[in-house]
């Protein structure tokens, strides 16, 4: 009995450990956000002192008021890029994996076998082709740019197709005897039978395209379409970052991914317990 | 230039987070998850302050703490550079990782254990015959997306570096090195070159995971 005792503390407190090294920079940036006089509070790196009556909401009427609402925009770009990506990746998706597995037809195999081996390469060796594709498109600096490369990817229809799999094909009999269209028996029986397929998809699609980096900075080159990710990191430079402007703004871009997290963790962490296997 | 990361103690902490006996698990577990959901810039910012050579930040206060010097980490050596750009991205990755850990374990059957109890094994030993094996798949499957993560890293080095100048270009990753090719200095021939050489790498990692624990796509599959 003792042991176990002994046990429960030792891993509570390894846990703790583990929990404070997540959270510290969350604290800290929320903290230092809120300071206004920055010189205040660190010299070279951070240090923890901060008082009382240094802090003040003054960093985010900056970041609200700066160069026309620049920061703003960029929050714009980031909403919009994640709505279309999430939408058109879960509908398309969904459809091809459904497709490939409720019906029969001819090199239905093939087709899996290609759509499966592209998720082996990863997105970092295409960037200079996607690159060149997206300029003969025209499509630089344009959302449809970012969103359409990965918007449909070998994951998500796999993780679809898997789902599919599970539903019975006695449905569609039951329906198509009732006179009922393919696509209405995708849309109005399939559809809400997958729903716990779609709500870890969109999930897990919009925290990536929330968070995304490397293919919203190749894309996006003027000022006023980044991305937040891609903006907040113009605060830093190597004379000197301006650190009001870049604490208020990582604060901003954490909320929404962090609010609707605590609604619902579960969906959350299964959604991303899936998109692992993207990297 | 490149390195993979491979963290695989996580594999404690997950054994830690699933067991009953362990108090707030849900707690701990969304806390440690919370990471994974930012984006590298914000980890990036604090991480570059957190290893800047002042002699407050936590890092140079525990060397402090040691009585060894205070270091610049980030422009410092070759080695304090790397485990900079390690820690940062094992915190984002840890939460997930161990959840990862978590699913497994709790595909283990609890009588196992019961029956090894009763046979006389001991902690060690039930965690070595029961609890590995029973991981092995997971195990494999985060070895080999943290060492293709690794490979792949770029946001890191770009975020942790000023303008992604590093004296010596020592913290300067494959992918890093060659966005910067491609669009700095738009030399795409030899960043393309480069790419097909990373290309190869992924797949020789993949195909060595793959080849050597014979499990096939197991890890995928689960």
């Amino acid at each position: 009995m003792k042991r176990k005792l002994l046990f429960r503390a030792a891993s509570a407190v390894i846990l703790a450990c583990v929990a404070l090294v997540s959270l510290t920079p969350f604290v800290y940036l929320l903290t230092t956000s809120l300071v206004s006089d920055m010189s205040l509070v660190f010299k070279n790196g951070i240090a923890l002192e901060i008082q009382r009556d240094m802090l003040g909401l003054s960093n985010y009427l900056m970041l609200y008021t700066e160069n026309t609402g620049l920061f703003f925009s960029w929050f714009k770009n980031s909403v919009v890029i994640t709505i279309m990506f999430t939408a058109l990746s879960v509908l398309f998706s969904s459809m091809v994996g459904y497709g490939a597995a409720m019906y029969q037809f001819k090199g239905k195999k093939f087709i899996i076998v290609m759509i499966l081996s592209t998720m082996m390469i990863p997105i970092e060796t295409l960037m200079i082709p996607l690159y060149n594709e997206m300029r003969a498109f025209h499509l630089l600096n344009t959302y449809a740019g970012v969103v359409l490369p990965f918007a449909v990817s070998s994951f998500t229809i796999y993780f679809f197709l898997q789902y599919a799999q599970t539903l019975s094909k006695d449905f569609m009999d039951a329906a198509r005897i009732d006179g009922c269209g393919e696509i209405r028996i995708f849309a109005n029986i399939m559809i809400p039978l997958m729903k716990p397929a779609f709500a870890s998809m969109i999930i897990l699609q919009a925290t990536t395209a929330w968070n995304d980096f490397l293919w919203p900075l190749i894309v996006m080159s003027k000022n006023r379409s980044f991305t937040l990710t891609v903006g907040l990191q113009t605060y830093l430079s190597p004379y000197g970052s301006n650190y009001n402007l870049l604490f208020a703004g990582a604060v901003v871009s954490v909320v929404p991914v962090i609010i609707p997290f605590f609604a619902c963790q579960k969906l959350f962490m299964e959604g991303m317990i899936m998109g692992g296997i993207k990297g | 230039m490149c390195f993979g990361v491979k963290v695989n103690h996580r594999c404690a902490a997950g054994v830690l987070l699933n067991n009953k006996l362990t108090p707030l698990r849900n707690v701990f577990r969304s806390m440690i998850y919370i990471p994974a959901l930012t984006s590298i810039i914000v980890a990036g910012i604090y991480f570059r302050l957190f290893f800047a050579g002042g002699s407050d930040t936590p890092v140079n206060t525990l060397m402090g703490f040691l009585g060894l010097p205070a270091r610049e980490w980030l422009f410092d050596t070759k080695i304090t550079r790397i485990l900079a750009l390690v820690f940062t991205s094992t915190w984002r990755w840890l939460g997930m990782n161990i959840l990862y850990f978590l699913s497994a374990l709790q595909t283990i059957p609890p009588e196992l254990y019961d029956a090894a109890y009763v046979d006389g094994a001991s902690a060690w030993q039930r965690f070595r015959h029961i609890t590995l094996p029973g991981v092995k798949p997971i195990l494999i499957f985060v070895t080999t997306i943290l060492t293709y993560g690794g490979l792949r890293m770029f946001g890191e080095s770009y975020v942790l570096w000023p303008r992604s100048k590093t004296p010596g270009d020592i913290g300067v990753t494959i992918v890093l090195y060659i966005y910067r090719n491609a669009f700095g200095y738009f030399d795409m021939g030899y960043a393309s070159a480069m790419s097909v050489v990373l290309f190869v790498c992924l797949m020789v990692v993949n195909f060595i995971f793959i080849k050597s624990f014979g499990i096939g796509s197991g890890g995928e599959k689960r």
